[in-house]
């Protein structure tokens, strides 16, 4: 699905291979434009740090082989938070106070996020992530930008799922950390609106291993269908041990879980299961990235890597706009309206966060394909 | 059998021991006595081979032995029982002397043993920090004659026990000597050292001043003035 | 029956803890410090156990062998070269060096096989599950009893019965008498090393057929079985064993009542309850440090 397409992926990839080595002398010529990159690097939640590391990579790649912004080449620090938010506010720290950056793009985890929104306002730097979802972050600060929509429109997203499957009884399990509680308040309240009721909204731990009374307790509340918000390693594990102890409701999950590690780790009890998936990818712009991204790694993107890359180049575009300065780049990020990314067409309201519309997936024969626009 | 010449060291601080000269003859009964702090712990420390720094020169049956581990010591047939509580708190009687047959080249059998120490064969199950303090010095004794050693060096085997277990320990002493294991004793109780030992010697602050026949010392006036109590006597230096 | 079903996950979550709990408690015992690699080494275990079945292709019995005999070595390796130059070093230094062999051995991981989630699967003849008195118990999990029996049996007889375990425990109760005596003592520490470095790589093959494999996953492991040790009585085996069941039974009935989400905090609250009320723990002793069995 989001693999390089034969001949066509392989000469784009060729061309953005050679407009890469051609333009790395044009943009070396003036001092870099320096911006902060902070994500789970390793740890338990490096699959999604890595991933986006590779979609900066790629952008950055692009952007210097254009002849970087206005002469100047683009460069990223990276930093590793090992989904701490104590690691992440230390390298917040270094990059603003030793570095000088007017930018830092992270963290993945809203929990990580919500830690430098504070380091953020109090020292007037641009925060701008990519797939932090947390609803507490909407509106947070004035210096935060969210690059994929926030859980309120994920959970609002869930509800149609429910009625597009005629399901008014459902449970919900969900991963204890502000995403999975964002998530769960949110589907909570507007399936209850919308006339649906939860049997039991179970909670389960981050790093944990061993769900079997979890799932025993959803499977005792008589539900069968049962939404899941998590991250790939605790929920693909969790799906696993349901189907040992062969509990086969209707899955739905978030947008976390749509990645090939997390259906190889569900295995077959993922089959079936419905997958949101945030922004639009049957894009012209999404093949482009995919086919660069497929040619530099050598492996399909995950759907971080494009927000990820979306959020560089989005970065780029208010440096060349706004100056290599925070207050000029959170002004043009703020007047962004309708640019067209690799994950989808990019507005910011007012609380920070873009306007979003999911696609949605369904899982067949361990591929996640796509389904149904949402 | 056993011979230290000239024999300095100590903990890594100041030397404890500043010139230790003494000789144990194969199956002979030497005591060491000396006043509090003197060394003699340190001196058998020195010859077990747990002694931090050595100096001098320590031979057995001629063989240089400083640096010896104790474990090679106890293949060479010394047995070291250091001062205090010498048992194993957790383990049973019978498993202390399981634990020195397995470690001791020539060790007899716990039976064999038990034939000579018969007041421990109904404690054979009990572990040994529930002993009393006799029960637990004749267990430390039991457990190396079991080692068959031919050097026996002890510390203060007496130390806090009734008279009468007193009694028990230097009987057991005197039966392993019978046997022909020659036996280095250290003794705060010199009058009751004195009397059973072949020799001795008196250390004073890391040096061995006097030795003597044991009936000589106990008779000589300085020796009874200093560790055994007499009335301090006009004679005296 | 849901309550059967709930005590038979807390106790296979249990039997895991208890065979990393045992070399924790044994080292203890032994040398009066926690080993905090210990976790670690059961990482290192799950990731020999999957390359044994993953890259080598051998059968599961083959790749256990792999995983008990890979980490004996490694942990007399951590023994000879992060501790025993430390030895007369006080407590505190063994504690630093530990941290930085964990970050190491992680860090080596995940160099070697990436920072990806794995899983191996079980073999087909432990693929099937047994209904006993309407709980439903898997064919691995059934391993898991029988191979924690077998492993916490074999030490019980290793320390209790034979010359090394003798050794073992006068070396635990009085070191310097040991010294003096001619007990191998070096010998001795190591051989603790291998035991419950061995039963943590078993822990680590089992614990990743029931669950996910992680370059991390020694972390949270090792924090439950301290727990575990802590609630059992720190220096005793039966307690190690008795304290791992109790707190993986009590970690599965907190996740049916308050969420799963509770398991860790229940796992600290067991710990400071335990300091709090009885600080021996269940089978401990006022006075801790000889190894008992
Ligand atoms: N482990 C030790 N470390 C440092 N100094 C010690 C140690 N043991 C004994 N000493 C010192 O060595 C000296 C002699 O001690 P010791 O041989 O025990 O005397 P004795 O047995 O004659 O009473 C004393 O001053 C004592 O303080
Ligand atoms: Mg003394």
């Amino acid at each position: 699905m989001r693999g390089a397409k034969g001949i066509a992926a392989s000469a784009a990839a060729l061309g953005v291979f050679l407009a890469a080595t051609a333009g790395a002398g044009a943009a070396a010529g003036k001092t870099p434009y320096v911006v902060g990159f902070i994500n789970h690097l390793t740890g338990p939640a490096a699959v999604y740090g890595q991933s986006m590391m590779k979609g900066t990579e790629l952008a950055v790649a692009q952007i210097n082989a254009r002849g970087g912004i206005d002469g100047h080449p683009l460069k990223v620090i990276y930093k590793d938070d090992q989904l701490n938010p104590s690691l992440a506010v230390s390298a917040f720290n270094t990059l603003v106070g030793v570095d000088h950056v007017p930018v830092v793009m992270g963290s993945g985890s809203s929990t990580v996020t919500l830690a430098l929104v504070p380091l953020a306002t109090r020292t007037h730097t641009v925060l701008i992530s990519s797939i932090s979802t947390s609803p507490l972050l909407a509106g947070s600060s004035p210096w935060f930008f969210g690059v994929m929509a926030d859980d309120n429109a994920q959970g609002a997203e869930w509800v149609k799922v429910a009625k597009a499957l005629h399901v008014t009884r459902a449970a919900v399990m969900y991963i204890n950390n502000d995403y999975g509680v964002g998530v769960m308040k949110v589907f909570d309240k507007d399936f209850a609106a919308a006339g649906g009721k939860v049997l039991v909204n179970q909670s389960f731990p981050q790093g944990g291993t061993d769900f079997r009374t979890d799932i025993l307790k959803v499977e005792a509340s008589g539900a069968k269908t049962v939404f899941i918000v998590g991250h790939v390693q605790e929920a693909g594990t969790l799906l696993a041990q349901a189907g040992q102890m062969g509990f086969h409701p209707q899955w739905v999950g978030d947008t976390a879980l749509n990645a090939p590690q997390f259906v190889q780790l569900a295995g077959a009890e993922a089959n079936g299961m419905i997958l949101l998936s945030a922004g639009n990818h049957f894009t012209a712009a999404y093949r482009r990235f995919s086919a660069a991204f497929t040619a530099r790694f050598h492996e399909a993107p995950t759907i971080w890597s494009d927000f990820a890359y979306d959020t560089t180049n989005l970065v780029a575009r208010a440096i060349a706009r706004g100056g290599y300065d925070a207050a000029g780049i959170r002004a043009a990020l703020a007047a962004t309206r309708g640019y067209v990314g690799a994950s989808g067409v990019k507005t910011f309201q007012r609380d920070g966060f873009t306007a979003g519309n999911f696609d949605w997936y369904r899982v067949r024969n361990g591929q996640i394909v796509f389904w149904h626009a949402g | 059998m056993l011979e230290l010449r000239g024999v300095a060291g100590g903990y890594g601080g100041p030397q404890v021991l500043r010139g230790v000269t003494l000789r144990v003859a194969a199956g002979e009964f030497v005591a060491l006595i000396g006043p509090n702090g003197a060394g003699k712990s340190t001196v058998l420390k020195a010859v077990a081979g747990v002694l931090p720094r050595v100096e001098g020169e320590i031979a057995l049956e001629g063989r240089p032995v400083q640096g010896l581990s104790p474990r090679a010591l106890l293949a060479l047939g010394v047995v070291y029982l250091p001062q205090g509580r010498n048992v194993f708190p957790s383990l049973t009687v019978l498993e202390h002397l399981e634990l020195m047959r397995d470690l001791a080249p020539h060790a007899l059998s716990p039976e064999a043993v038990l034939e000579r120490f018969p007041a421990l064969r109904p404690l054979l199950g009990r572990r040994a920090g529930l002993l009393s303090g006799g029960q637990q010095q004749l267990l430390c004794l039991a457990r190396a004659a079991l080692a068959s050693p031919r050097l026996l060096l002890v510390d203060e085997p007496s130390l806090g026990l009734a008279p009468r277990v007193v009694e028990d320990v230097f009987a057991a002493l005197a039966d392993l000597r019978g046997r022909g294991v020659s036996i280095l004793l250290v003794e705060q109780n010199a009058r009751r050292a004195l009397a059973a030992a072949d020799r001795a010697y008196v250390l004073e602050l890391g040096r061995t001043r006097l030795e003597g026949r044991g009936r000589e010392l106990l008779e000589d006036p300085r020796v009874a003035q200093l560790y055994l109590g007499a009335p301090v006597s006009a004679s005296a230096p | 029956m849901i309550a059967l079903q709930i005590l038979v996950y807390g106790l296979v979550t249990g039997a895991n803890y208890a065979l990393v709990a045992v070399g924790y408690t044994l080292v203890y015992g032994i040398l009066k410090f926690i080993n905090f690699t210990h976790g670690d080494v059961a990482m290192v275990g799950s990731f020999l156990a999957l390359t044994a079945i993953g890259a080598m292709g051998l059968g599961l019995p083959a790749a256990v062998g792999v995983a008990v005999v890979g980490c004996a070595i490694l942990g007399m390796a951590i023994e000879r070269v992060a501790y025993r130059p430390l030895r007369r070093a006080g407590r505190l230094t063994p504690l630093l060096t530990a941290i930085g062999v964990s970050l190491l051995l992680e860090n080596l991981v995940q160099l070697v096989f990436g920072a990806a989630i794995r899983t191996f699967s079980p073999p087909p003849y432990l693929a099937g599950t047994v209904v006993v008195a309407g709980a439903y118990v898997t064919g691995v999990q059934i391993a898991i009893f029988a191979a924690t029996a077998v492993a916490v049996a074999v030490l019980a007889w290793l320390i209790g019965r034979t010359a090394l375990g003798r050794q073992i425990r006068a070396t635990a109760d009085n070191f310097d008498l040991a010294v003096a005596m001619g007990v191998p003592t070096d010998r001795a520490i190591l051989a603790v090393f291998a035991l419950g470095s061995a039963l943590a790589g078993l822990a680590g093959v089992l614990f990743g057929m029931e669950t996910t494999v992680t370059p991390t996953m020694g972390i949270s492991l090792g924090i439950s079985a301290f727990a575990a040790v802590v609630l059992g009585g720190i220096g005793s085996v039966p307690g190690a064993v008795v304290g791992a069941l109790v707190l993986g039974v009590a970690e599965n009935v907190g996740a049916w009542f308050l969420g799963g989400s509770w398991s860790d905090g229940i796992g600290v609250l067991v710990l400071a309850l335990t300091l709090l009320v009885r600080p021996e723990g269940l089978l401990g002793r006022r006075d801790p440090g000889a190894v008992k069995l």
